[in-house]
């Protein structure tokens, strides 16, 4: 039976004290309840488990136990997380990719070093802020009544049809200066933000931040008192996360 | 309902970090790597995740307001 090897994270670099030293088990436990330890390159090191090629279940519980020993290196090391089902063969492929794409994985360990990721959903009633808008648009409702007066089926589809665009873009251009009057808020906290807006009617924006560790009481209070100004609108924060969203890598 | 809340908000850690450790991170990509099986047999779509925010917030609400007007 063949033995594979699953990698979790990449950790370390040249400036960060809490290198994990290669071939030492670590003491945190991997899928399939297996031991997981370091295989290092110049200052960086690769967290590994082994794992038997046939017979390993890819399940939403393996995956959950991969994401728990991500989280448990991040509690005492500075690390790039990777992505679920990440195998090689040999201990050699992974001293290869280590060598390989050494520059990029010290480049962004030293970008997340001592940083924590927050993700922020704001959720709102759609239909509320739409009403909202209707009342402030209200003139524009009778231009529009006007333009498309006298009922007939194609006139009124496109009077529903403009409505719904006109609603659309005020509240694209409404998501926006929330975004805007967030990140202002949050600019001293963050070093890096991602975001998306309108991700579903509800969903005004979902992003995600990088703050360093020390940051993090701040920004959870700045959210808080922000989530009390839009009191139409509701915040659900998550985190502290290893820094999934920041690590812009993707090897070939 | 009260305990109904507690379940949705378990799922959406649990959708969170499927989505994090499913959808984000560092891809390695290449010979090298090898694939063992289908990983989209765990895939969790973000518009799950975005539905039961959305659920877990709705019941949250409903939650407050039986609360507030009993």
């Amino acid at each position: 039976m063949s033995n594979i090897l699953c990698i979790y994270a990449i950790t370390g670099s040249a400036n960060v004290t809490t290198f994990i030293q290669p071939e030492v088990n670590i003491g945190i436990k991997g899928m399939a309840n297996t031991e997981t330890f370091a295989i290092g390159f110049k200052g960086i090191s690769a967290v590994v488990s082994k794992h038997h090629k046939t017979g390993f279940i890819h399940n939403q519980k393996t995956a959950l136990d991969y994401a728990k020993t991500i989280e448990s290196i991040s509690q005492t090391h500075n690390i790039l997380p990777l992505r679920f089902g990440t195998f090689v063969k040999s201990r050699k492929d992974v001293t290869d990719i280590l060598s390989k794409h050494y520059d990029e994985f010290v480049l962004n360990l030293n970008k997340v070093n001592n940083k924590s990721e927050f993700g922020l959903k704001i959720l709102c009633d759609s239909k509320q802020i739409e009403n909202e808008i209707r009342r402030k648009y209200y003139s524009k409702e009778n231009e529009l009544k006007s333009t498309f007066h006298n009922g007939t089926p194609a006139r009124s589809y496109l009077q529903a049809k403009f409505k719904e665009h006109l609603i659309e873009k005020e509240l694209l251009k409404e998501t926006d200066q929330i975004i805007k009057a967030i990140n202002k808020r949050l600019d001293t906290f963050t070093s890096e933000m991602k975001s998306r807006k309108m991700i579903t009617k509800n969903i005004l924006v979902d992003a995600v931040y990088l703050i360093e560790k020390n940051q993090k009481e701040g920004f959870i209070d700045a959210i808080k008192n922000m989530e009390s100004q839009y009191d139409n609108m509701n915040f659900v924060l998550t985190g502290p996360w290893p820094p999934y969203s920041f690590t812009d890598l993707t090897t070939k | 309902m009260q305990n109904n809340i507690i379940d949705q908000s378990k799922d959406v850690t649990i959708l969170e970090i499927l989505d994090r450790v499913l959808n984000k991170g560092v891809v390695l990509s290449g010979d090298i790597v090898i694939s063992v099986a289908d990983i989209d047999l765990v895939y969790v779509g973000l518009k799950l995740l975005v539905s039961s925010v959305e659920t877990m917030e709705k019941k949250r609400l409903n939650h407050e307001n039986s609360i507030l007007n009993p």
